[in-house]
């Protein structure tokens, strides 16, 4: 098997096809080779890098990756080829099971990372820094480029301090402002501060890629988790700037009348009128018994409304406690006020939207031995899309075939194996 | 450093001077937005501080109505060009006007497009092929085209003609059921949460993708970016735990599933440092036994360590609610400045929540980091933008300037793409353009 990573470095400014190995894929990433070292943080960005085609080498520690242990499991059975989590963000991913902490670990790194085109790391910056290999490209032309998703970025006084999702959130400033008045914060799901910085580095590796392309040498780009948060706060910032405000947490109601989440047979909406288009509001309302209520012309006036949001919310109550939210979204956006159902995950994957755009992507996941339906393309290129290739791989299930390319002889890889250095 | 007149210090970015004198990583690369609002706005505002000539084109009958959105400062109730909430989207960016109800206008606007490299634009899905603006029309002549759409939820589907910004997207993706607990209406995350990272993000990824393929190729193409599925795939496992567990995840509030204590807690009042809304919090996410006991030594309950209710994490996630009491009995005596102090020093995972005051005036790191650039507007003076939430080593980005004012480079732009005074003054006098 033809050794690819000499290639990679040589032709760096080829085309993405110009050094194909025995794993191109088709894919916009055709040929591009990240060599992923991540905690949680980050885990999105490679896989968005896979599914578009990339070679990515996941590097796990001989204990595994710690997502393996993080439920929620298939069928709640735990396992390491078994999580939720693991399926969702390492799919398409190849596993090489290494002990980076020992010297031979670090040689190995090495070697793969003269190979890569991109290098992705997370976790404290003096951990990252301590791999060392990572860096010895960055501002060469042709070297990889490396992308460190760190808690608070690479440089300033809290560098080295520890952050979770949650401390990203509440530094980042979006916690503070989220929940409801006269409660206590209340963080927003998802783990959206490792998305966040996932999908800010996703932006700028990719953007670095094409500058390499063009000549320019290898970047070091530094995401920080903090500022991928902050960058969710915008139009607050605008308010302590322009106006001297602190932006506290709303309620529900307090965007405008006639904006807000309300109670339907069925569940919540989430109606949002546009003031341009009140008119629209008040036929919609009309239909459902309140023409009298609202003759009044005065209601066509924006400042009248908002002086009577009580009564403007109250009517968006009335008619939304007697229909059901597809009813009450069809017909509110018939009449142009944006209107959305509130779904949870269940009714997410069984809306005809999603499901008539044949959105959910089949993937088999060998390690349960089952397909499981993902989460199919965030965005659709009409060239070279968006694909899931393969499910998450099992610890170290591409070991042998790595060190095979990276031209390690059987001999070689079975004393690495011995030392416990490889697995 | 210098300040501003309310004493107010002005984080510098990069002097303007220098940052005309750096090209930029895609300096020559042209970019039309006939986007408004926030997602596609914020993705093309990365290209535009990165170099790219980024270009609004707008109306000045129907122009975005973030230019009329608040925040503004109070002297500037209704000018188009006093919102900050438009403008922090907009930096380095030209503006142009082209009123599309005049019949001249999808001819001049195709000129436009033949003239660039992206196109950006977020109306609902009939607007551009209704002005003979659809990716299939316009690249017959241009193949080299990148047309970006990014409609609410898809071009085609039952639910296509649905409109709508981040406020109603995270609400059909599942994003907001995924914040706040089982008894609290799901009003999720704040305001349009997901237009400023997520449905941002994935259109700046697609782009570069698209100019990926570009370079290799020498071929442009179209792409989709339905919010509501750019929005569905990052809300972490909950599509898998539906699909394979027939499960609609339960709301968690502040806890984890896994770490515990996690959560936050409310602080003493601080008249000083904190919001003065007596509305104090810090975060504390204990990950390890380790900071578990860091915790109890540095608050004083070292009792904790060997009260069977709280010794092992099985046992502190049951008796969680006791737990949390203990940890805000402590908190609660301090100012969220204090509890953070103590427990970073200890090691701690832990965080106050930050107001948008503490973002741009205590938080030196991020003074230090210059995440925040103050921009020289000609009618709000020295104003405060996000930066590009990613830093660069070689091409770092800068303000290169402020937001536009409205139709402010209507003459200049329009030459550039070809077009001769007299054709300019021609299609001002019949309003197609505003003078």
């Amino acid at each position: 098997m033809p050794s690819t990573f000499t290639a990679t470095t040589s032709n760096a400014n080829a085309g993405p096809n110009a050094n194909a190995g025995p794993h191109a894929n088709a894919g916009v990433l055709a040929g591009v080779r990240v060599v992923e070292i991540t905690e949680e943080p980050g885990q999105y960005t490679g896989k968005l890098f896979a599914d578009l085609g990339a070679d990515v080498i996941k590097i796990e520690p001989l204990r595994g990756d710690s997502a393996r242990g993080l439920g929620p499991f298939a069928h709640d059975i735990p396992g390491p080829n078994r999580s939720l989590r693991w399926w969702q963000f390492d799919s398409g991913k190849r596993s090489l099971a290494l002990d980076l902490q020992s010297v031979d670990g670090g040689a190995l790194l090495a070697r793969l990372i003269d190979g890569a085109d991109i290098v992705l790391c997370s976790g404290r910056p003096a951990q990252l820094e301590s791999l060392g290999a990572p860096w010895r490209g960055v501002g060469q032309t042709g070297g990889p480029i490396v992308t460190t998703i760190t808690p608070y970025g690479w440089t300033g006084p809290k560098r080295d301090l520890p952050a979770t999702d949650l401390i990203a959130q509440a530094d980042g400033g979006i916690l503070y402002i989220a929940g409801f008045p006269g409660e206590q914060p209340t963080q927003v799901g998802g783990e959206i501060a490792y998305t966040h910085g996932s999908l800010h580095a996703a932006v700028a590796t990719l953007m670095a890629l094409w500058g390499r392309r063009e000549g320019i040498p290898a970047q070091h780009i530094d995401i920080s988790l903090q500022e991928s948060v902050a960058a969710s706060v915008q139009p607050d910032i605008n308010f302590w700037d322009l106006r001297g405000e602190v932006r506290a947490r709303e309620p529900v109601s307090a965007l405008r009348p006639g904006a807000g989440v309300y109670q339907a047979l069925d569940g919540w909406v989430a109606i949002h009128t546009l003031p341009w288009y009140f008119d629209e509001a008040i036929a919609w309302l009309s239909d459902h018994g309140m023409a009298e209520e609202l003759a009044d012309p005065a209601w066509l006036d924006a400042v009248y409304r908002v002086e009577h949001g009580t009564e403007v919310n109250g009517f968006f109550t009335r008619l939304c406690a007697s229909l059901d939210k597809h009813t009450i979204a069809e017909e509110g956006q018939a009449h142009r006020v944006l209107v959305f159902p509130v779904f949870d995950a269940l009714e997410v994957v069984s809306d005809e939207q999603v499901r008539s755009r044949d959105w959910l992507s089949d993937v088999e996941q060998p390690g349960a031995g089952e397909t499981a339906q993902h989460p199919g393309p965030p965005f659709r290129l009409s060239k070279e899309p968006w694909r899931m290739r393969q499910g998450s791989p099992a610890l170290g299930q591409h070991t042998t075939e790595i060190l095979d390319e990276l031209g390690l002889s059987a001999v070689e890889q079975a004393a690495l194996a011995g030392a416990g250095v490889i697995a | 450093m210098t300040t501003s007149e309310q004493g107010r210090p002005i984080l510098t970015g990069q002097p303007m001077a220098e940052a005309d004198a750096k090209d930029g990583l895609f300096a020559g690369v042209k970019i039309l937005e006939f986007s408004w609002f926030g997602a596609g706005p914020i993705a093309a505002k990365w290209y535009a501080d990165l170099g790219a000539d980024v270009v609004r084109v707008e109306s000045v009958v129907r122009p975005d109505a973030l230019r009329f959105g608040m925040p503004r400062p109070v002297v500037y109730p209704t000018d188009p060009n006093a919102s900050g909430y438009f403008n922090n989207f907009n930096s380095s960016k030209r503006s142009i006007t082209l009123e599309m109800d005049q019949p001249e206008a999808p001819s001049v606007a195709k000129r436009l497009i033949e003239w660039c490299d992206v196109v950006v634009e977020n109306f609902r899905p009939t607007v551009m092929a209704r002005w003979g603006l659809d990716y299939e029309t316009v690249s017959v002549e241009h193949p080299e085209l990148i047309y970006v759409s990014m409609p609410a939820v898809g071009r085609e589907g039952p639910r296509a003609k649905y409109a709508g910004f981040g406020t109603g997207i995270k609400m059909i993706s599942g994003l907001a059921m995924l914040s706040g607990t089982p008894d609290q209406v799901p009003i999720g995350p704040p305001g349009a949460f997901p237009d400023y990272v997520i449905n941002c993000g994935h259109g700046g990824a697609s782009i570069i993708a698209a100019l990926l393929h570009r370079q290799a190729t020498g071929q442009g193409q179209f792409i989709e970016v339905a919010q509501m599925e750019s929005t569905i795939a990052v809300t972490g496992t909950a599509v898998l735990d539906a699909t394979v567990n027939a499960r609609a995840a339960e709301r968690i509030g502040n806890r984890h599933p896994v770490y515990c204590p996690h959560g936050v807690f409310p602080c003493a009042s601080d008249a000083a440092g904190g919001a003065g809304l007596d509305d104090d919090w810090v975060a504390i996410a204990v990950t390890t036994q380790t900071e578990w006991e860091t915790l109890c030594g540095t608050i004083g309950s070292d009792e904790w360590l060997v009260d069977p209710r709280f010794a092992t994490l099985p046992a502190r996630r049951h008796h969680v609610e006791e737990l949390e009491k203990g940890v805000e009995a402590w908190t609660r005596r301090w100012p969220a400045r204090h509890v953070e102090e103590v427990l970073r020093q200890a090691g701690v995972p832990v965080a106050k929540a930050q107001t948008n005051r503490d973002l741009l005036q205590e938080d030196e790191h991020l003074r230090q980091r210059q995440y925040y650039w103050t921009l020289d507007h000609p009618l709000l003076g020295p104003t405060t933008y996000d930066s590009t939430p990613f830093r660069f080593s070689e091409t770092p980005g800068w303000g290169r300037r402020p937001a536009p004012l409205l139709a402010e480079h209507n003459v200049e732009v329009y030459q550039e793409a070809g077009f001769d005074m007299e054709e300019i003054a021609d299609l001002v006098g019949r309003g197609v353009i505003s003078g």
